[in-house]
């Protein structure tokens, strides 16, 4: 199963590099500026974008077909997958930590709890986004999962927009809810952690499900 | 002799096409497997892969009947498919990586002695390779971990008449071996007609045909005659039976008992794209 998962990097070699060099750029503009949780978002938004890179080349060779025809079963190839993103998230958000958590210091600021839980809910947010992407793309293929992605993202960022511009005082209601939003999530960081990982393990079950069954040409 | 790969009344369907195929290749040898485009030849490799389910009908591969369920079996496979699956900006060497931590039994310097048979470089990107280059470099990857049986769909597709040698001498190599066995789906008939043993001729989701290449080259004629007398061939004596510019031809099973039974006609010998046409024109007249 390691092989299929070098092959992931191997395949990514270039755009992990770019990935760095973006997490760089955008960290160090946004946390200089103070706004962190910008890119913390933007962390969890890149890592599903790369993780359906992957997912792209693969469908473009056929890979899944020519993995499936290897010694491993159709469970490890969807393991191998859930693994590359549990690693892309990893790698991506410990060195967005460590840059924030670095210029922050050196600006003589100090890196709060609530940044902290915040970033901790961008990238929980960023691997239920995976967890939905990862079976769309065995069922339906990489373009849907890109869409579905869009969607995940894009609607609940569309709604805000909406709300700011039409809902007469959803600025203040919308204050009033940060408050209680902080509060909430760092109150509810374990509850949404063990939600992550229950989407995480369905997601997982469920893909290995529509692999066994999917026929590869 | 025992089989290596066994195939009894293998069924598939799907809209517009149903498949069911009975054949058996022996340890040992090379089986040709030939038919036209959408013949059924990639669906047959496809079930024997595991690739699709069938919808009934057995297969046997190297004794076992699930291949899906036993994925260790497949160490003892090595599959080209008619286009290469490897993400093109890894080179051979990364593949070679990834495919090593993969099959138990790679070799990476037989690997490497392949590559330079072939004059492959290893660390250069697959992009950069042309389409005959990428065929070498995945029967290169199918044959790295020595399995005992080869599995080609269309591997001499795209190849220059020089490397098509080299490759088919490779084949013809890995058959020394007894144990091991060769099935090839190729539309070129000259590479089968060198290398083959057994030809399974495949039209229609059908086997038409599954016998050993030296009797169809030796037993199969061409009956041809002039145009009037197409008539006192007796139906069934003839395949594809039909009337040329020059007179008429058909394909018949047994040259010498033709040459007995129509004197007065000519029977020449069939190469295997001859006797492959007539069976297709056959299928398509019956249609």
């Amino acid at each position: 199963m390691t092989g299929l998962i070098l092959k992931d990097f191997f395949t990514l070699k270039k755009t992990l590099i770019y990935m760095v060099v973006v997490i760089l750029l955008f960290n160090g503009i946004y946390t200089t500026a103070g706004n962190s949780h910008f890119s913390d978002f933007f962390i969890s938004v890149m890592v599903v974008s790369i993780l359906i890179s992957t997912m792209s080349y693969d469908e473009y060779y056929h890979w899944d077909r020519y993995a499936a025809i290897l010694p491993v079963s159709r469970r490890q190839i969807v393991g191998a997958k859930y693994i590359t993103a549990f690693l892309l998230f990893a790698a991506g958000s410990l060195l967005s930590l460590a840059l924030t958590v670095g210029i922050t210091f050196f600006q003589g600021r100090r890196y709060s709890l609530e940044d902290l839980v915040i970033f901790a809910w961008s990238i929980l947010v960023g691997m239920i986004g995976a967890a939905v992407v990862l079976p769309c793309y065995y069922r339906f293929g990489a373009q849907k999962s890109r869409f579905l992605m869009l969607a995940f993202y894009g609607i609940p960022s569309v709604l805000l927009v909406l709300g700011l511009r039409f809902i007469p005082g959803f600025t203040e209601k919308a204050s009033r809810l940060e408050v209680t939003l902080e509060v909430t999530l760092e109150g509810f960081l374990l509850g949404g952690i063990l939600l992550t990982a229950v989407a995480l393990v369905v997601s997982f079950l469920t893909s290995v499900r529509v692999l066994e069954k999917k026929e590869l040409k | 002799m025992k089989n290596i790969l066994s195939v009894t009344s293998l069924r598939k369907e799907y809209p517009g096409f149903h498949l069911d195929m009975t054949f058996q290749m022996p340890q040992g040898c090379i089986m040709g497997l030939v038919g036209a485009n959408g013949a059924g030849k990639s669906t047959v490799m496809r079930l024997l892969l595991g690739l699709a389910e069938p919808d009934g009908g057995e297969m046997e591969i190297l004794g076992c009947r699930d291949l899906n369920r036993q994925p260790a079996l497949r160490e003892e496979i090595g599959v080209v498919f008619d286009e290469c699956s490897f993400p093109e900006t890894l080179c051979p060497n990364q593949m070679a990586s990834v495919l090593g931590k993969l099959h138990p039994r790679w070799d990476h310097p037989y690997f490497r002695s392949l590559l330079r048979r072939l004059d492959l470089p290893e660390a250069k990107s697959i992009k950069d390779f042309s389409r005959g280059m990428k065929m070498k470099l995945s029967i290169a990857a199918a044959m790295g971990h020595h399995p005992k049986l080869l599995l080609l769909d269309e591997p001499t597709s795209g190849l220059d008449p020089i490397v098509r040698g080299e490759v088919l001498d490779l084949f013809l190599e890995f058959i020394q071996e007894e144990d091991h066995g060769v099935l090839l789906s190729s539309h070129i008939t000259s590479d089968l007609e060198k290398v083959a043993d057994y030809i399974t001729f495949v039209d229609h989701g059908k086997t038409l045909l599954t016998e050993e290449k030296d009797t169809l080259v030796e037993t199969y004629g061409v009956l041809k005659g002039p145009a009037a007398r197409m008539g006192e061939v007796a139906p069934g004596d003839a395949i594809g039976l039909t009337q040329t510019g020059h007179g008429f031809e058909g394909l018949v099973r047994d040259k010498a008992a033709a040459a007995r039974k129509y004197p007065d006609f000519l029977v020449d010998r069939a190469n295997l794209e001859e006797i492959i046409l007539y069976f297709v024109r056959e299928g398509r007249e019956k249609k």
